[in-house]
């Protein structure tokens, strides 16, 4: 497969055979001008209506077009204004009036066709690229946060980590929920397998984050989010949850058509927004007693992880740091382990354009010092794209993008030793992290440290977090390639035809290293290594034709075609024992390594088409058809069509009703069935081999029953909407209600084991999504120079029904932690009334508090509450809405904008809570020991079983705290906090710098600006960012160890050609 | 326009040959990673460690079975001491039985009888009877004769009585050796248990026919007597040599006691098991426990307590030949030691002829020297074994002893200890202080995925048994 790069490069030459037709033409030239300020536009569409002819206006807003000689109209557009149309003469001059709401403009849609907004049928939200650069981040997919309606992101915390998008809800029960990516119209790899449990099988492992970070924002000159089905149909099964149409961007010329230079720099600082609240009064130990010997349990309690020790008053007490110190409480120790991060981003293009050719080169270096000891993440980009008119009909484009990402000792994550936030749950709060800096003993502290070996303030069950992250590390490289190849031929005026083909590939490689004298194995070292090759190619071909049939009645229709391949490598490599410490090489292994290798292909082909009709550009009628063959289902049932319909209705033009109130007003309804294939290899079952024993090789059964006879999954999709503009423009409102059904979906249904299976794959099960999604923008005070402020509103609602799944099947269960399960639960009828309940995607299900009929605990004889052995719904993991406003204010150079966003509702399982409550070190866990250890304690409000209530101040019956605390051991429910926050996500304060100072360094322009993201936080719960991500999976809404989100402080300056 | 349309029809056309042309779709999706078919061989080791590694791990052993025998004690979380019982951990033992080691060797099983190699399918049923008859033991009622038939099409076995369990069992033994050929085909380098040995195969099988027909002595006398007979006459273990004793391969698969070592240790001796070897004077105690740390005495702790009175490090931990030095320790499956103590029992239930002193004895003495060929430190020596046995308090006087001293020599085999002790009540177990139910654990809990997927064959059995969705319904050979 590896050919292939070099074989599609050879491809396009050949293929540019064609035989070239005169056709009469004329020059059209002209200019694009803002009409507020009189600035040129730059980088504006104009088209000629009724045809695919077309160009872009250059810096200066200057254009130069080889129109046909019966072109009549010219369509100019640009997000952000009202769409322009003039009459084709020689010379054109065209003012463009900016609108508060993008109602109009060119949006890029499924397979890169350009179309104009007030006709699509369906909901399409978009972002330029400079708007993503404003507070970089350095993952895309983040920028997306609080902007748009209906797509809900969320990041998994480390550096460089995975952060999962999810649009309009789940709605595939076991598959992949995330959008597809799509640059210059490739398909690119955003793998889900964003978190590697890389040294552990099991939760926890290193996060390399989701690999569609790869694509550099400063390179992106927009990003469209398709968001149903309804937008994506054209793309296919693998956009039924969406599609992210990212545009990279074109050359444009510098000043006077030179050399055109863009620089841009930005420096940020990052700390912990928040990290749970420690108490500081109760050290180390058990029954308020402590006493180091070994820290291993030679001593009274030093083995233990738990502060339900002494109180921290000074008193001496034999301590890892010597003998007879002063037992304080060091406030401090967790947030110190962390240190300040740097981000340093670096871009600069160049570009030239000619009268026929335009080529653009970008560069960005980016380089992070992680909030974790020792870790950095390195990204360097570099991008290059241009495009030749190589004929007056044949026109061509071409794109690489490279991109090296590096990263190095990068945080464990999950409930796990690599996490040194899972060790400072479990932890004594006397324990000074400054004395845990020199991580190594130098062989002259007190037994157990002997020489090399690691030192610690306890030898049972955690790492020192120094060690862990400084001794233990992880290194991990990707090299990825994005390119296509594209020709476009203008058969005639009406008539074109474009072939592309385009590759994304890339190898990642990861090595993770445990050295001796770690706690977390048997001491003797070990490595895991795994190098993994993804690539899908693309090839595809597009007949467009366009003809305005009669004056009001405009015709496009195209057709075409794909082929598609992905393959997928991977090898991995664990060693367990080494011979010699620091060594991580096969040859310095003491056991047998246990290698494994995986080798997967898909291929599907495609044929589809699209057939749009427009009367009097008020009335706008989309008809498209795709028809899919995938190699993943049964031969002879692997073919799948699927239709959309949609309609726009323009009725403000239509029926003239435009005025002062209302300038704009559209009505739009889609429709659409979408089907979807599966993974390779679900139709057969195949032995899995086991790692031999010794020498004896070994296989076993599977433990999933294949299904021979898949059929494709189905959903199903309709909304609608209205575009409603007022004022001139000046308030916008954009409302869309959804709904969405997908069925036969394909599960791997549990069944019991006794049948000698754990799953079956089946098709069954039907999830439902409808909502309602808002934008709403306004321009309370319009920008002449003077002061101006806006301000836009996204809110979206999304309510997710699992209404069905197989049979008498209750429950399945997408993942499940210390007994709590995330799992997609079916309908449930009420036995008396024959009610049906429907449970959302994502219930979290597990054990409660034992309640008495009136709803009050019922306790042990101890006082202790009791756990309900009936295990039972605890909540739900998505949000009953979310929202985000962004406020903006200008005055004269100066810029100011806000951004505020936040969700409400949804729950999480939290085991920062959860363990950190068991173990004493959350402030929590102070109620009941205000005086000493077990004085007061706590009178638990219930019932004890001789059925008097506790706590009514007769015979009332006193626990010990820590008694209490550890009696929730077992009890989700006393865990399960509220994820509703509020976040300030951005502020940024910027300044244009003088254009006279700018145009002397032969700049038009520049701009500083003070930056900062994740500001503040505020939430219903306490100890954890309830925006976090598990991982990049379906299990979702569980927290464990979680790492702190970053605030993020810095400055950048940009300058502009 | 006309010419046009044209144009795009046999674009079109040719578009959808040249697709039908390349009708090898699908068949990019064969997998080329794993077989879809392979030997007996491969798949009798990995059911023979799967279910090793269930029973003796120590989420099973050190965590319920061990504990509730009173063998071993949870010193650092006592959560299964109290009686607090994770419903994942159930859930995970019967599925990696079920779809697991079962399914591992029902594929054996059937290799044997499509390809009709005797031994292969009578391995695979004697194994497979092994790892039913520890389900049984600690479910009652199980999934038997509908067990396994997923492909079949029946996801919804019905359950077995524990009586037909049982008759099964004793069945499938007799005609598993029955089939067995010493001279036959085996498993190549797969036997991982006897290496081929079909003889000794044979007389584990009819050693592990003794051991559950006396299993039923208390609730069908006459049927446990003529089966343990049978099988006493068709030869059980012949001496230490015969003992079914897994030797684990190192690096991922070393011993559990040994693996658990490597990173957590918080589990020690009990109080029960080290107050019991003291008063005997029995020299395996400094086998079975270490010294406490803090002043080298050997101290067990109490089992079923919340909080240990004194810090661990007071604490005796289990022996180090199992802990520390425990990498090359095998895991006894079934030792002639307990065959021993099965026939002095026999003899003073009067069921065989023989002596029950002279059994009882000798059981003893083979289970002292049982480890011998792995030369553990602090095995005890003869001269500790003869000065051992000539204790008043050790030489045979009633059948209690034989109960009592076959529960010290099943140490660290927690399933066996645990149902020889519900079946005699010996030793005397006292569930008292912190344990949360209102009687002592006398079986596992049912896994709630049964409840769910399974649920009108899990209510039959439920209501057959009067019970088993908590720990305190008696299996059906288990009367009071």
């Amino acid at each position: 497969m590896r050919r292939n790069a070099f074989v599609f490069l050879v491809l396009a030459v050949f293929v540019a055979l064609p035989g070239l037709l005169q056709a009469q033409i004329r020059s059209v030239t002209g200019r694009v001008t803002i009409a507020e300020t009189n600035e040129p536009l730059e980088g504006a569409r104009v088209m000629i209506r009724g045809t695919t002819v077309g160009t872009y206006t250059d810096a200066q807003g200057n254009f130069t077009l080889r129109a046909p000689a019966d072109a009549r109209t010219l369509v100019i557009t640009y997000i952000g204004f009202k769409s322009a149309e003039v009459s084709v003469t020689d010379r054109v001059d065209v003012l463009m009036e900016r609108q508060a709401i993008a109602l109009e403009g060119i949006v890029v849609t499924a397979l890169g066709m350009h179309r104009e907004k007030l006709d699509l049928g369906y909901s399409v939200q978009d972002i330029e690229g400079s708007e993503l650069m404003k507070v970089p981040e350095l993952n895309l997919v983040n920028s997306l946060k609080g902007t748009i309606a209906g797509v809900h992101v969320t990041d998994a915390g480390p550096t460089g980590g995975t952060s999962r998008v999810v649009i309009r809800g789940s709605s595939s029960i076991a598959g992949n929920n995330q959008p597809l990516f799509v640059v210059d119209g490739i398909p690119v790899d955003n793998a889900a397998s964003g978190v590697e449990y890389i040294r552990n099988q099991g939760y926890g492992g290193i996060d390399y984050g989701n690999a569609v970070q790869d694509i550099d924002p400063a390179n992106i000159e927009s990003i469209s989010v398709l968001k149903g089905p309804n937008a994506a149909a054209l793309y296919g099964s693998r956009a039924s949850n969406g599609a992210i149409v990212i545009t990279t961007k074109s050359a444009r010329s510098g000043r006077g058509g030179g050399l055109g230079i863009s620089a841009s720099t930005s420096f940020t600082m990052e700390s912990p927004l928040r990290l749970p609240r420690y108490q500081n009064a109760y050290g180390q130990g058990v029954n308020g007693e402590f006493d180091w010997v070994d820290g291993a349990g030679a001593g009274t309690w030093d083995f233990v992880d738990e502060s339900w020790g002494p109180k921290m008053d000074g008193r001496p007490i034999n301590q890892f740091t010597g003998p007879a110190q002063p037992w304080v409480a060091h406030p401090d120790n967790v947030r110190s382990f962390f240190r300040t991060g740097r981000t340093w981003t670096t871009n600069a293009a160049v570009s030239q354009v000619s009268d026929r050719s335009n080529v653009r080169l970008s560069l960005t270096n980016t380089a992070v010092e992680g909030m974790a000891p020792g870790n950095t993440i390195g990204r360097v980009s570099v991008a290059l794209k241009g495009g030749a008119q190589m004929t007056d009909r044949l026109s061509s484009e071409a794109s690489l993008n490279y991109t090296k990402s590096e990263g190095k000792n990068r945080i464990g994550t999950g409930y796990d030793e690599d996490n040194p936030m899972q060790s400072f749950i479990w932890f004594g709060r006397q324990v000074d992290m400054e004395a845990l800096r020199n991580y190594q003993c130098a062989g002259t502290e007190p037994t157990p440290c002997t020489k090399d070996a690691q030192y610690n303030w306890n030898y049972n069950y955690h790492n020192n977090p120094f060690w862990e992250q400084l001794v233990n590390t992880n290194a991990d490289e990707r090299d990825r390639l994005l390119g296509h190849v594209q020709l476009g031929y203008q058969l005639t005026n009406w008539l074109s035809a474009t072939g592309r083909v385009g590759r994304d590939w890339y190898r990642d490689h990861r090595k993770a290293v445990t050295e001796f004298n770690s706690l977390d194995d048997a001491g003797d070292g070990g490595f895991t290594e795994n190098t993994i090759y993804r690539a899908e190619t693309n090839a595809d071909f597009l007949l467009t034709a366009t003809r305005q049939l009669t004056p009001d009645f405009t015709v496009d229709l195209s057709g075409g075609g794909n082929l598609r391949e992905n393959n997928y490598q991977r090898a991995d490599m664990t060693v367990t024992k080494l011979t010699a410490p620091g060594i991580y090489t096969i040859d310095n292994a003491a056991v047998t390594p246990s290698p494994t290798d995986y080798d997967e292909q898909k291929k599907t082909r495609s044929l589809y088409g699209s057939l749009s009709l427009n009367y009097k550009g008020y009335l706008n009628v989309d008809l498209t058809g795709r028809n899919d063959w995938s190699s993943t289902l049964p031969d002879g049932a692997n073919s799948y069509f699927y239709p959309s319909v949609s309609g726009a209705f323009v009725f403000s033009d239509a029926l003239g009703l435009e005025s002062n109130f209302l300038s704009t007003g559209k009505l739009r309804g889609s429709w659409t069935r979408v089907g979807n294939d599966t993974d390779p290899y679900q139709l057969a079952a195949v032995f899995t081999a086991q790692q031999a024993f010794g020498q004896v090789p070994m296989f076993s059964v599977p433990n999933q029953l294949a299904n021979a006879d898949l059929k494709p999954e189905e959903t199903t999709a309709w909304e609608a909407g209205a575009d409603l503009g007022f004022f001139d423009e000046r308030l916008g409102l954009v409302l869309t209600y959804y709904n969405r059904s997908t069925r036969n979906q394909i599960l791997g249904v549990q069944i019991s084991s006794t049948s000698g299976f754990t799953n079956q794959v089946l098709n069954a099960g039907e999830v439902r999504n409808s909502g309602l999604e808002l934008l709403f923008r306004t321009v309370p005070i319009q920008s002449r120079g003077g002061f101006g402020w806006d301000m836009t509103v996204n809110w979206s609602k999304n309510n997710s029904q699992v209404r069905q799944l197989y049979g008498d099947l209750k429950t399945l269960v997408l993942g499940s932690y210390w007994s709590l399960d995330v799992e997609a639960r079916g309908p449930e009828t009420d036995a008396t009334t024959g009610e049906v309940t429907y449970h959302p995607y994502g219930t979290l299900f597990g054990n409660g508090y034992l309640r008495d009929s009136q709803g009050r605990w019922m306790l042990d004889a101890d006082g202790l509450p009791r756990i309900d052995p009936v295990r039972r719904v605890l909540g739900q993991y998505q949000p009953d809405w979310l929202g985000g406003v962004q406020n903006r204010f200008t005055y004269g150079p100066v810029d100011l904008s806000v951004l505020l966003d936040g969700q409400w509702g949804g729950s999480i399982f939290s085991t920062t809570d959860w363990f950190g409550e068991y173990s004493g070190v959350l402030e929590s866990t102070l109620r009941g020991r205000e005086t000493d250890w077990c004085d007061p304690g706590i009178v638990v409000d219930g019932v004890l079983p001789d059925g008097s209530v506790n706590g009514d101040g007769t015979n009332d019956v006193t626990a010990c705290p820590m008694d209490y605390f550890h009696a929730n051991f077992g009890n989700h429910e006393a865990s399960i906090v509220d994820a509703s926050y509020l976040k300030l996500r951005e502020l940024r304060l910027a300044y244009q710098l003088p254009s006279g100072f700018m145009e002397r360094l032969g700049f038009s322009g520049g701009e500083i600006a003070l930056i900062g993201r994740n500001l503040a936080l505020w939430s219903k719960t306490n100890n954890i960012d309830p925006e976090t991500a598990f991982d990049a999976s379906n299990v979702q809404g569980i927290e464990f160890g979680q790492i702190p989100t970053a605030r993020s402080i810095g400055m950048s300056l940009s300058i502009r050609p | 326009m006309k010419r046009y349309m044209r144009t795009r029809g046999a674009l079109a056309a040719g578009l959808v040959l040249a697709l039908s042309a390349c009708e090898a779709l699908t068949d990019v999706n064969q997998n080329p990673n794993a077989p879809t078919d392979v030997g007996p061989e491969f798949l009798l080791p990995q059911s023979i460690r799967s279910a090793a590694e269930n029973t003796w791990g120590s989420f099973m052993l050190l965590s319920h079975t061990g504990i509730w025998a009173q063998q071993t004690v949870q010193i650092q979380y006592p959560d299964e001491e109290r009686g607090n019982v994770r419903p994942g951990n159930m859930q995970a033992f019967w599925d990696s039985y079920y779809a697991g080691s079962l399914r591992d060797v029902q594929n054996v099983i059937d290799k044997g009888v499509e390809d009709q190699l005797p031994n292969v399918e009578a391995v695979g049923k004697i194994w497979q009877t092994w790892i039913y008859s520890q389900m049984t033991d600690l479910w009652g009622d199980i999934p038997f004769s509908e067990a396994l038939q997923a492909d079949e099409g029946n996801t919804t076995p019905a359950y077995d009585s524990q009586q037909a369990v049982y008759a099964g069992m004793i069945q499938t033994l007799k005609d598993a050796v029955a089939k067995l050929d010493p001279a036959g085909d085996g498993f190549g380098t797969g036997d991982i248990l006897y290496g081929n040995d079909f003889t000794r195969w044979a007389r584990f099988a009819n050693s592990l026919r003794m051991r559950l027909a006396m299993r039923t002595s208390e609730v069908s006398a006459a049927t446990a007597q003529a089966e343990f007979v049978a099988a006493y006459n068709a030869g059980g273990f012949q001496s230490n040599a015969d003992n079914a004793m897994l030797e684990w391969a190192g690096p991922p698969y070393d011993p559990p006691i040994y693996e658990n070592w490597q990173t957590r240790d918080d589990y020690g001796i009990s109080r029960k098991m080290v107050d019991t070897l003291a008063y005997l004077n029995d020299p395996r105690l400094q086998f079975y426990a270490e010294p406490a740390t803090a002043d080298g005495a050997y101290r067990g702790l109490q089992n079923n307590i919340a909080v240990p009175p004194l810090s661990i490090a007071n604490y005796s931990r289990i022996g180090n030949f199992w802990r520390a030095d425990g990498q090359g320790t095998p895991t006894a499956v079934m030792t002639y030691s307990e065959v021993l103590f099965l026939q002095a029992e026999a003899a003073e239930r009067g069921w065989i002829a023989g002596t029950a002193a002279t059994l009882y004895e000798n059981a003893i003495r083979a289970n002292m020297n049982q480890y011998d060929a792995w030369s553990p430190a602090n095995a005890p020596t003869d001269a500790e074994i003869n000065a051992y046995v000539a204790q008043a308090n050790v030489v045979y006087s009633n059948i209690d002893q034989i109960h009592l001293q076959k529960w010290i020599s099943l140490y660290v085999n927690g399933n066996e200890a645990w149902a020889n002790q519900r079946r005699t009540g010996v030793p005397n177990l006292v569930f008292a202080n912190d344990w949360l139910h209102p009687s002592p654990p006398v079986r596992f809990s049912y896994p709630a995925g049964e409840q769910s997927l399974n649920k009108a064959s899990l209510d039959a059995a439920v209501q057959r048994q009067g019970g088993g969705l908590s720990l305190l319904t008696r299996v059906w050979w288990d009367v009071q």
